[in-house]
């Protein structure tokens, strides 16, 4: 399985500002503050909140870092586009938290993190007038033939199918 | 004649100077900058947005200036700067919990409340307790950093009973998620 054992488990707790960006941040406290407060309500402090019907981030995002489709996708989601964060070097910051921190251990090898210009190429192109539901399934695809993601990725939750 | 004429020795000098010194030296290049500085911003992107969030007693909400740390079944008091509902803490439940009979919801609305008592920021999340009637006890609706209904994410009206056995809103905890940076 392509994936990487990544050591950002100690950027959960996230106090002190590294100084060189490690995973894409410059501020991991500033990174994790910023997606507590604008996704942390429905996905929750630690990236899960089954079984309410909201993607389950915690050990999933990670996958949909594989292709630059994938990695497009998430920037473009309407609540990532349109977040009240405006800067676009700390809304990289904030999805890199939630990548590579929520989303390990699964996280391809050679993912790169998102950068500023990333999030300013997604920005205007956000998933405004799709069926986010039908987006989320085709590259959930993508990610399975690509990068060897699990089926249980089509699921919103770990389990959601067997309740 | 005066002996010592400082507006003729101060002509003399400038004279000299401007005689002396080129169009492209470095002292008309020195005052060119000096004139044309304020004309540049010195950064050329707006920093503004990307410094963290204003946390000086001026950048305060008027909730913040009047909030309190003392009692937790008054709207005012300073967790529920964003809340909006029945407090549980005047139903039977308390800040942190739900009252007998109702179960917490999953899922929650996030707010950056200022403590009174160390003016520092802290994540609140406003969790419903869900599954039995409205609790008519403690009334409020504190509106820090929400906006209007058509950007339904940012509004805190909406019942968040998502996830639980039952949609029946019963009232609102404020659970300290930690420190806001």
């Amino acid at each position: 399985m392509a994936t990487a054992l990544l050591t950002a488990a100690g950027y959960a707790g996230g106090t002190t500002p590294l100084a060189h960006p490690a995973f894409g941040m410059r501020d991991p406290a500033l990174a994790r503050s910023d997606y507590i407060e604008n996704c942390g309500g429905c996905h929750g402090v630690t990236g899960s909140t089954a079984p309410a019907l909201v993607p389950e981030l915690r050990g999933r995002v990670g996958w949909f870092l594989c292709t630059p489709e994938t990695r497009d996708y998430l920037l473009r989601l309407p609540n990532v586009a349109h977040s009240r964060v405006r800067d676009d070097a700390q809304l990289a910051e904030l999805m890199n938290y939630v990548v590579y921190v929520i989303g390990q251990p699964n996280i391809p090898v050679k993912a790169q993190p998102f950068t500023a210009e990333d999030v300013a190429r997604a920005r205007p192109r956000a998933l405004s007038s799709v069926n986010l539901t039908r987006e989320r399934a085709r590259n959930v695809a993508i990610a399975m033939k690509r990068c060897g993601a699990p089926a249980s990725l089509r699921d919103f939750y770990d389990g959601q199918t067997a309740r | 004649m005066k002996i010592f004429d400082t507006d003729a020795i101060g002509e003399k000098w400038l004279r000299k100077l401007a005689g002396h010194t080129s169009r492209r030296s470095m002292v008309s290049r020195l005052g060119l900058a000096l004139v044309a500085a304020p004309a540049f911003p010195l950064l050329p992107v707006s920093r503004a947005e990307a410094a963290k969030p204003d946390r000086s007693p001026e950048a305060k909400t008027a909730f913040a200036r009047n909030a309190q740390s003392s009692d937790d079944t008054e709207c005012n008091y300073w967790r529920y700067c964003a809340i909006d509902g029945a407090l549980c803490s005047c139903c039977g439940g308390g800040i942190h919990s739900c009252p007998a009979g109702s179960e917490p919801s999953p899922v929650s609305w996030v707010g950056t409340c200022i403590n009174p008592d160390n003016g520092k920021a802290y994540l609140i999340a406003y969790r419903d307790c869900c599954g039995k009637p409205t609790c008519n006890q403690c009334f409020c609706d504190n509106t820090d950093r929400q906006t209007q209904i058509y950007t339904p994410q940012l509004n805190n009206d909406i019942i968040w009973c998502f996830g639980t056995q039952s949609m029946q809103y019963h009232c609102s905890t404020a659970v300290l998620v930690g420190g806001a940076e």
